[in-house]
């Protein structure tokens, strides 16, 4: 069974993405209009993407203080460690890029990038990913493209395709259920029992 | 253990211990049934602090473990 984070990403967080697809199907073909129509669309879908797997990770955190609170025999600790946890979140203001996943996950005192590659090797190589979709997040939002370097989506093209963002939407994906495993892992370690 | 009857909602003014201190604190965002068992999740903002920090301390709670001081103006 997955976490309830899990089931959102794989279950609404799909169905809104899914909708991107189909306005880019029904925007897409030739002439200037659609071309500029078509990249307005892929840039609605690299930032609903990032969006969506930034409310996942946020929504496993949560849960995650959920089940080491609900570990806590003295019911006056729950609030101090639900409060000490969540406190200053790097996922609440910050993309969900690996530094700021890492960092709040680190809480619990979980590696969570070397338990997710412990678990899948593919791990280096999607992370890697996840990092140019947040580059490319930020450079939506702000419409500021100048760093080619950053923008760099293979052999110094910086033109971003749907492929593209269907490809880091492919990324997310695995990552997200590496990181359900890892944190169920983890949890499970640390208060004595699987907690989803 | 301290419970609301409905859902929290954001601008409603909560209350918990930390002990024998009483924390307030105001509803900024209900982060919807993701808790143990679908209990509902939300985070705050601390009252009544400005002598502490700068900026006012932001953080979650399970809607279950706080008390409703003042619902939200309608």
């Amino acid at each position: 069974m997955p976490s309830n984070s899990l089931a959102r990403w794989r279950g609404p967080a799909q169905a809104d993405l899914d909708d991107i697809v189909d306005a880019h199907a029904s925007v897409a073909g030739v002439g200037r209009g659609r071309r500029a129509a078509t990249a307005q669309v892929t840039q609605a879908y690299a930032v609903l993407l990032s969006s969506h797997f930034q409310k996942f990770c946020r929504g496993l955190h949560s849960e995650a203080i959920e089940h080491v609170a609900a570990s806590l025999t003295e019911p006056w600790a729950r609030p101090m460690v639900r409060l000490r946890l969540t406190e200053g979140r790097k996922l609440d203001a910050g993309n969900p890029n690996p530094g700021n996943i890492g960092s709040d996950f680190n809480r619990f005192g979980l590696n969570l990038w070397a338990r997710m590659a412990a678990l899948d090797k593919r791990t280096a190589a999607r992370k890697a990913k996840l990092e140019r979709l947040n580059r490319w997040r930020n450079a939506i939002a702000h419409q500021d493209f100048a760093d080619s370097v950053a923008l760099d989506l293979g052999g110094g093209r910086t033109d971003l395709r749907f492929a593209d963002v269907t490809g880091w939407r492919t990324s997310c994906d695995q990552l997200a259920a590496t990181m359900d495993a890892a944190v169920l892992a983890h949890l499970a370690a640390l208060v004595g029992r699987a907690p989803w | 253990m301290p419970s609301t009857a409905h859902d929290l909602r954001p601008g409603d003014v909560v209350s918990f211990h930390i002990g024998p201190s009483v924390v307030r604190a105001r509803v900024i965002e209900d982060r919807g049934h993701i808790g143990i068992g679908a209990r509902q999740i939300v985070r705050l903002e601390a009252l009544d602090e400005e002598d502490f920090e700068p900026e006012p301390r932001r953080f979650e709670m399970a809607a279950a473990e706080v008390e409703l001081e003042q619902p939200a103006a309608k």
